[in-house]
């Protein structure tokens, strides 16, 4: 349909272009409300009261995706009885899974938390004293910092792999529209692959 | 608040899932064009429900921010890839013909064909990039196809088809507290027809030759500004500059003049959710005489992983839903040129879709 080779010029020129960026460490969806995240040398107290906030903040978050997810089950069943048209159907399907996701998603964020969440419930009702829980706190974030590091890196080896056998697939396919499909599959993990490794 | 938040919510669900079952809604005797899709303009589904009204915006779920100013509010990045089509799609193949110069009797038929006398169609794909620092966006095709054949007795054809593909680049500061600013970079290359000619010519060779597509490319520098007032409802005011560049050629059928956008956005707050609405005063076909044809108002209620949004302005009102969760997303929208203060008897309703997966 389209002509491949200048699409795909033009998307190597849009993967050099961008990969100076530094991105933050979670590709997730938009954070808009700031950093909560906790400081490495955080004592305990303010890692109490910050852990109590995220709660609060858990609930809220964790009902409104509960809310939003049964609407999207609820209005997708209605939504695939009035349409015929099978793209409009489709649609109806993924708000459905995503809604149901959401719910479970939801429930997640409400009931567990985070990993500070369960840190804090572990920690909060042993005999360990101040110091001892600053100590634990300050490694356990030491910890944590190393292991995104590492994550980063596996992400990044994997979307390059990824990107690397669909370019190579793109190049030994001859019918149009899947060459296409593939080279910008190949293009999108070669960007993710550009952008975890900063 | 939370009672008037619950309500929206019930009544832009009613509106997005109570339209006409079937897909293809241009009626047999639509006349008018789609309400929300422009030779020039590329947007997203929700900045499309929203009428355009986006430009205070501070975050659009599914794609780049509208003013490149509000770029350093997303704490997080995003590599995203969407794709969006309106109904029509089955006049796809009569847009490649068109666009390639292939003017054979089957696509004069589908032409002139008086039982489609409305074609159209909108479908885009993009890959875009979300972060702190920058935001990118590549389109490797956006098309866009509209159609009409006007007085059956001495028919009259009216068409346009774009074939784009561009670059968009995005980079934002926080000159001071609440002030932004923020430049976009947008390159484009479009294959182009944009004529009105009668039936009875694509019968001729001369008249086939009419058909022949433009080729465009254009650079634009488009600064933004925006000032966010420390308050809980974040009123903001906004404005950009657009089409600041250069063009390979100038085209009467098809302008990009310059022009100076404003716009005005708050933001309520509510225990379960946000809602925010917007009016922008900005150019679609920049060819609207007044300036009441400018405005656009839109507005939408973010709960959890939904958006239900929906705008109005004068070429028609639009609603629409939109779901995201982590790397998959999804969207509907609806939108008529059957508005209360134009009392037509032909009208056109359009319905786009998008999915898009995020890493």
């Amino acid at each position: 349909m389209f002509n491949s080779v200048g699409r795909f010029r033009n998307l190597i020129a849009f993967l050099s272009a961008v990969s100076f960026l530094n991105p933050s460490s979670a590709y997730a969806s938009p954070d808009l409300n700031g950093d909560t995240s906790i400081e490495i040398n955080m004592g305990w107290t303010r890692f109490e009261s910050s852990v109590v906030h995220h709660e609060n903040r858990d609930y809220l978050n964790g009902l409104s995706y509960i809310i939003s997810g049964s609407i999207a089950v609820v209005g997708g069943f209605v939504g695939q009885s009035i349409s015929q048209d099978p793209l409009e159907k489709g649609v109806y399907t993924v708000f459905q899974t995503i809604g149901i996701a959401s719910i479970g998603y939801g429930a997640y964020t409400w009931k567990l938390g985070d990993e500070d969440r369960f840190l804090y419930e572990t920690m909060k009702n042993t005999s360990l004293s101040l110091s001892d829980r600053n100590a634990v706190l300050k490694s356990y974030y030491l910890q944590k910092t190393a292991r995104e590091k590492s994550e980063r890196t596996i992400k990044a080896v994997t979307h390059a792999l990824i990107a690397a056998l669909n370019l190579y697939s793109a190049t030994q396919q001859t019918k149009g529209p899947i060459q296409n499909g593939l080279y910008f599959v190949g293009g999108v993990n070669l960007l993710a692959a550009v952008s975890f490794t900063f | 608040m939370h009672r008037w938040g619950y309500e929206k919510v019930v009544i832009f669900f009613l509106v997005v899932f109570s339209h006409p079952p079937s897909f293809a809604q241009n009626t047999d005797l639509a006349f008018s064009r789609n309400a929300r899709t422009f030779e020039t303009q590329q947007a997203t589904l929700v900045s499309k429900s929203m009428a355009f009204a986006c430009l205070s915006m501070l975050v659009v779920p599914d794609g780049l921010p509208c003013n490149p100013a509000f770029t350093p509010l997303r704490k997080s990045a995003i590599l995203g890839v969407e794709g969006l089509i309106s109904n029509g799609y089955s006049t796809l193949n009569t847009m490649q013909k068109i666009l390639s110069g292939t003017v054979d009797q089957d696509l004069i038929n589908t032409l002139t064909d008086p039982q489609k006398r409305v074609l159209q169609i909108e479908g885009n794909i993009e890959i875009d990039l979300m972060s702190q620092y920058l935001n990118a966006r590549y389109t490797p095709a956006s098309l866009k196809f509209f159609s009409v054949v006007r007085n059956e007795s001495y028919p009259k054809i009216d068409l346009y088809a774009v074939q784009e593909d561009s670059y968009v680049f995005q980079s934002g500061y926080e000159f001071a507290k609440g002030l932004f600013g923020g430049l976009q970079f947008r390159s484009l290359e479009r294959k182009f027809i944009k004529k009105e000619f009668l039936a009875g010519d694509l019968g001729t060779d001369a008249g086939k030759q009419m058909l022949t597509p433009e080729n465009q490319s254009a650079m634009y520098f488009e600064p933004g500004i925006a000032y966010i007032y420390d308050n809980i409802w974040k009123p903001r005011v906004s404005a950009m500059l657009v089409n600041l560049g250069v063009q390979s050629g100038q085209f009467n059928d098809l302008k990009e003049p310059f022009e100076a956008q404003i716009s005005l956005g708050a933001t309520a707050p509510l225990k379960w959710g946000s809602f925010d609405f917007e009016v922008d005063y900005r150019s679609m076909t920049y060819q609207e005489p007044s300036i009441i044809e400018r405005l656009h108002w839109g507005g939408f209620y973010h709960l959890g992983t939904m958006y239900l949004s929906g705008g109005v302005d004068y070429n028609g009102i639009s609603g629409g839903i939109y779901y995201g969760l982590e790397q998959i997303n999804a969207g509907i929208m609806y939108s008529t040129t059957q508005v209360p203060w134009r009392n037509e008897d032909y009208y056109t309703q359009t319905v786009y879709v998008q999915f898009g997966w995020q890493i």
